[in-house]
This record gives structure tokens, C-alpha cells and sequence, in this order.
């Protein structure tokens, strides 16, 4: 059976994440690779994690990325121009996102977003965290 | 640019082979004949770990689309019992698979160019230059059109939106991770933005003379439209000096 991709906002979703996800390890490869050689680079590299969707998937979670670049520079579309599924699927963003930020806190001191929420040290500024008391 | 392409003129088709000349002659193109060509391209993608393996096949579409138009074929050797090439039945599946898909490929051949002059862009327009293989003239012989132009008002943010949304759809085949990605293509998308976009052509006529909006909306190729808004669309590239130091 066939999958309308853009009628398909889970599995939208979890492309979405995964390009969130894997676009955080390589700016961070960037930061830490300067000066490194090829083979620490190319060692590195294997740190991104594969895509494991199929890859309509991210073609059209990169649509919808770049139509939510457009709405937040203030290119907004009237809701009658846009498609059901074009909502669906900024819905689905929005979801994503929020995942993704939930994973990887920003550091209330620089915005860095952080590797996990138990750091104890920003790798940004070196600002202390303290761990929330149960 | 001398020699224009008659828009509504039958396309002929010459192809040579071991030195014999072969001849086709076609209908115009509809624009529903041609989404049907587009619609029956195979292009997919497949994640094999992770790495994006595509494929394409228009093989089978240009076939199709070669039954489809023909009218007449010459220079072919008929049954004794037969004076022309209609009166064999299904004559056109007796013809040369690669005398079919040369005709095929000649139909499709048109692609973006350089711009013919010098002058710089006028703001608010935007002309984009294709080359394309057309008819054979009285001689026979097949010749490549070179500069053929199409001035287009600037896109706008939304046309832009919808050229990335029906570019971005796919479907998938074979479940979700591990199936493969049907690309649906936007050639149907792109034909209508041409017409909404166009302003005038040259290196066109419309019996005999050079086409308005409307002429050119109605007669104009549907795959020089989407060949003309796909270079529209596509990125101009930016002009990088490698460090001399």
C-alpha cells in the first residue's frame, strides 16, 4: 500500500526529529573538529545518526522547515492558502521541535543547546547547572 | 535569432540508420499528453543505511508518449500487399524500439541556455533562454534552436511556496522506513505557473507570427513551459573567487 508522505504528519514528525537531531551532533562535530584530522573528522562523523526513514520523508519536512522560516521573518501565508496537509505538517513541526528542545535544553546563561538535560557544565560559557531537587 | 519554431505546425522527426533516413511525423502535443508522460516517469529514492540510493526509468514513458502522438512514419519496407504504413495493423509497435525512442528523445530535448545578448536583467522581469531540438525542415535534416526566450513576470512569495510544496511530494511504497520513495515531480504545477507568469516569447510563431500572452498560453509546448519555469525557479549561481593565497 502507498503512503501519501505530506498526509502522513507522524511520520513526518519523526523525520523532522531526526534532521533536528542530526543537524545538533554536526554543528557540534564543527565546533570540536577544528584542527582535528581528516580521520578524527571522518571518525566523528559517524556520531550522526543514519536516517532511517524513507526519504520523502525529509524532503518534505525540509518544505516545511523552510515554510516556517518564511512565517518567522514575518513572510506569512493566509490560512486559506495554505493546504490542510501544509498545516498538519507545521503542527507536526511544532511537535518535533518541542521534542527536540525538550532533549537538549537550551543554557539559561548563552542559549547552547546542551547534549542531554543531566550536564552539569555548559560547553558553551561553563556556566554551573544545578540538578533540580526531587 | 532568425528561424522560429511554428508552434502549431505537425513536428517531423528524422532519424538515420545504417545510412537509411526514417521519418515521423507527429500531432501536436497536447498538454494532458504530456502530464501523462510526466506522471508515468519512474523516479525513486531508497534509504539502504542510511544513504540515499535514487533511480530513474522514462524509458517506458517515452514510449508511450511516441504511441501516443504519432501520426505517420516513412522509409520503412512494407508487406508487398501494402501501399502505406496505416494500413499494417499495429504498425506503430512494429517500429524499431530505438527508432521509437530517438524520436522520443528528440522531442524531449530542450534544455536551459546562456542568454543570446549582453544586456543586463530589466527589474521586474525575468527571461530565461532554452535550447531545443523542434522539426526537421524541407532539407530533412534536424536542427537545434538555440536561445529560445521567455520573459516572465517576477514569482511572487506564494507561487514560489507552491513550486517547493509540489516539488517536496512523494509517496511511499513498501512501508515507511524500509520503502522506497515514489517522487511525484511538479511538471503539472510548473505549466500552470507559466501561465500565469508569462509576459512573451521569442523564437516562437503562431502561424506565422510572433504569439501574444494569450497565443502563447494556449499553443506553447507544455514541456518547453515546464522546462521554462523549472530554469525560472532554479538558483542563479553565485560568483566565487578561489583564495589566491
Amino acid at each position: 500500500m502507498a503512503i501519501d508522505v505530506w498526509r502522513d504528519a507522524e511520520g513526518v514528525r519523526m523525520a523532522l526529529e531526526e534532521i533536528f537531531e542530526s543537524d545538533f551532533v554536526r554543528s557540534r562535530i564543527q565546533r570540536e573538529a577544528s584542527g582535528a584530522s581528516p580521520e578524527t573528522v571522518e571518525r566523528m562523523e559517524r556520531q550522526i545518526p543514519p536516517r532511517t526513514l524513507a526519504w520523502g520523508y525529509y524532503r518534505f519536512g525540509e518544505y516545511l522547515l523552510h515554510l516556517d522560516a518564511l512565517q518567522r521573518a514575518g513572510i506569512g501565508f493566509q490560512v486559506r492558502d495554505l493546504a490542510g496537509f501544509e498545516a498538519e505538517g507545521i503542527l507536526a513541526l511544532g511537535r518535533a521541535r518541542a521534542a527536540f528542545e525538550s532533549h537538549h535544553p537550551a543554557c539559561g546563561s548563552c542559549g547552547t543547546r546542551q547534549q542531554n538535560r543531566f550536564g552539569r557544565e555548559c560547553p558553551g560559557c561553563g556556566a554551573k547547572f544545578q540538578r533540580r531537587k526531587e | 535569432m532568425s528561424a522560429s519554431i511554428e508552434l502549431k505546425a505537425p513536428r517531423i522527426i528524422t532519424i538515420e540508420d545504417r545510412g537509411k533516413q526514417y521519418a515521423f511525423t507527429l500531432a501536436r502535443i497536447t498538454k494532458k499528453l504530456w502530464l501523462r508522460y510526466f506522471e508515468a516517469i519512474l523516479s525513486t529514492s531508497e534509504n539502504q543505511n542510511g544513504k540515499r540510493v535514487d533511480s530513474f526509468d522514462s524509458s517506458a514513458a517515452r514510449l508511450d508518449l511516441v504511441e501516443q502522438c504519432l501520426i505517420t512514419a516513412n522509409g520503412y519496407a512494407l508487406p508487398a500487399d501494402k501501399t502505406s504504413i496505416d494500413q499494417v495493423e499495429g504498425w506503430k509497435a512494429l517500429l524499431p524500439l530505438s527508432h521509437r525512442l530517438g524520436v522520443a528523445n528528440a522531442i524531449i530535448s530542450v534544455s536551459a541556455s546562456d542568454p543570446a545578448d549582453d544586456d543586463p536583467i530589466a527589474l521586474g522581469q525575468e527571461s530565461v533562454f532554452l535550447d531545443a531540438v523542434w522539426s526537421a525542415g524541407d532539407d530533412g535534416i534536424m536542427r537545434k534552436f538555440h536561445g529560445l526566450c521567455h520573459n516572465f513576470k517576477t514569482p511572487t512569495a506564494d507561487q514560489q511556496r507552491r513550486f517547493s510544496r509540489d516539488s517536496s511530494r512523494s509517496r511511499v511504497v513498501g512501508g515507511s522506513r524500509n520503502g522506497k520513495t515514489q517522487w511525484l515531480g511538479a511538471q503539472a504545477t510548473l505549466a500552470e505557473l507559466y501561465d500565469e507568469l508569462i509576459v512573451s516569447v521569442e523564437g516562437y510563431t503562431v502561424d506565422g507570427t510572433t504569439p501574444d500572452r494569450e497565443a502563447v498560453v494556449e499553443f506553447m509546448d507544455t514541456y518547453h513551459k515546464v522546462a521554462a519555469v523549472d530554469t525560472l525557479f532554479a538558483p542563479a549561481a553565485a560568483k566565487v573567487e578561489e583564495d589566491g593565497n
